[in-house]
């Protein structure tokens, strides 16, 4: 009974928190309303460089250095999403002639971060900023956006941190992908083109 | 915050065993099982206490910066149908209520940024990476000419810096919330259509220490599916 005393307690206490592990991801923003699909067929730029985006955070010296590779889940997931917006979406790995595409849409990174939490079981939040550049025959800029994609996972304890970042990044870049989908749709400015 | 709340679970190991150590002492000289009881719950009550305070030093409000009309601002240009309007966040005080942080000691300065498209047919296009600002010589520098068109010659032009290397730099450092803040509030690139209004905060380089010199902004401005171009000037 004396040696059931003397069990570390405090092992049992802070397992509690250490081994509460990461769930289901939260999804922070709804779509926006779907509207008519735009009639072009469009061409999407999906450079080698954009596919290779990453965001970096954090210190390797004190924090831990945090890679969210946003590109490559960019360039599985645009395609998709975009290709219920338009009558069709031919993918291009550069600028085509202005002359081929009829409408050229063209995404960059601009900005991401993910916010922290202190315990494992805490949500924290990544929110990624694509930026769309959308050109016309002529080569005009005709709709120039920037959207933002939200999602939010657990922080995860020292075994599955490393997965969860990727989840973060991953349903982050869906997100953005599907917002991306749902403004083209909304906008005035693609949708009175010739 | 990642390394803030890091630092505060392993405090809060520690404080679990050191509780711990403590209890077993206590057990050792006095032997008495109450007491090891009382022990038990003094380690509930402390972790208690760190997950509270954890869980509450995470959840910080922002308020909302107030919009007005950009002609409401003691900084506004017009410019055919687009009208800007600008108000720089100088007081510390504002700074902290906004930010959370006290920007100007960190060599930044947020302006808030608010842009009306008067037009009733074409939409207007806001290239962030294009706005461009520079800074007129501190006193004793060299003589600033006053012709139009040579005036930009003095001033150190520079594109408006994206708040991400700023924030890889230190600014608010360990605070998550702060950052994110400070990106969420950020002014995007966009197209703005007839009577709409977007708006947002640039983040400007000033000198950490003594008084800041004129601020020069430009705005180019594109109008959606047109060679249509111009720019917009301010001063604050």
């Amino acid at each position: 009974m004396a040696s059931l005393h003397r069990f570390p307690f405090a092992v049992v206490a802070c397992s509690i928190v250490f081994f509460t592990v990461g769930g289901r991801a939260v999804r922070a923003q709804d779509s926006l309303p779907a509207a008519t699909k735009l009639p072009f067929n469009a061409v999407l730029v999906l450079t080698p460089e954009f596919c290779a985006t990453t965001f970096k955070q954090g210190s390797a010296w004190t924090t831990g250095r945090e890679t969210f590779q946003v590109g490559k889940t960019a360039c599985s997931e645009l395609p998709t999403a975009l290709k219920d917006a338009f009558t069709s979406v031919t993918v291009a790995s550069a600028v085509p002639a202005s002359s081929d595409a009829p409408l050229v849409l063209i995404p960059k990174f601009v900005n991401g971060h993910a916010s922290t939490s202190a315990l494992a079981f805490s949500n924290r939040e990544m929110d990624v900023f694509l930026e769309w550049t959308v050109k016309d025959a002529s080569g005009k800029t005709i709709w120039l956006q920037t959207v933002q994609g939200t999602s939010k996972h657990h922080e995860g304890n020292v075994f599955t941190h490393s997965h969860d970042v990727t989840l973060l990044a991953r349903d982050s870049v869906k997100d953005v992908a599907a917002q991306s989908a749902a403004k083209m749709e909304a906008a005035p400015e693609l949708r009175r083109r010739p | 915050m990642r390394g803030m709340g890091r630092h505060v679970v392993f405090a809060g190991y520690n404080l679990c065993f050191q509780l711990t150590a403590f209890c077993r002492a206590g057990t050792v000289f006095d032997g008495l099982g109450i007491m090891r009881k009382r022990c038990i719950l003094r380690e509930f009550s402390a972790l208690a206490l760190l997950l509270f305070a954890v869980s509450g030093a995470g959840a910080q409000a922002f308020p909302e910066f107030p919009l007005q009309s950009p002609n409401d601002y003691a900084v506004s240009s017009q410019q055919g149908a687009v009208t800007i309007g600008l108000d720089p966040v100088e007081a510390p005080q504002d700074q902290l209520t906004y930010f959370h942080v006290a920007m100007a000691s960190k060599g930044f300065l947020p302006l808030f940024v608010v842009i009306h498209n008067g037009s009733k047919l074409d939409s207007l296009i806001i290239d962030k990476a294009a706005i461009t600002y520079g800074t007129e010589p501190p006193k004793g520098g060299p003589a600033v000419d006053n012709t139009p068109g040579q005036r930009a010659a003095f001033f150190t032009t520079a594109a408006i810096p994206w708040i991400g290397p700023f924030i890889a730099g230190g600014l608010a450092q360990s605070q998550s919330a702060v950052k994110q803040n400070l990106v969420l509030r950020e002014l995007q690139s966009g197209t703005v259509a007839p009577g709409e209004t977007i708006h947002g905060f640039l983040y400007i380089a000033i000198p950490k220490k003594g008084m800041r010199t004129k601020v020069h902004i430009q705005f180019p401005i594109a109008w959606s599916g047109s060679d249509k171009q111009s720019t917009l000037n301010l001063t604050f």
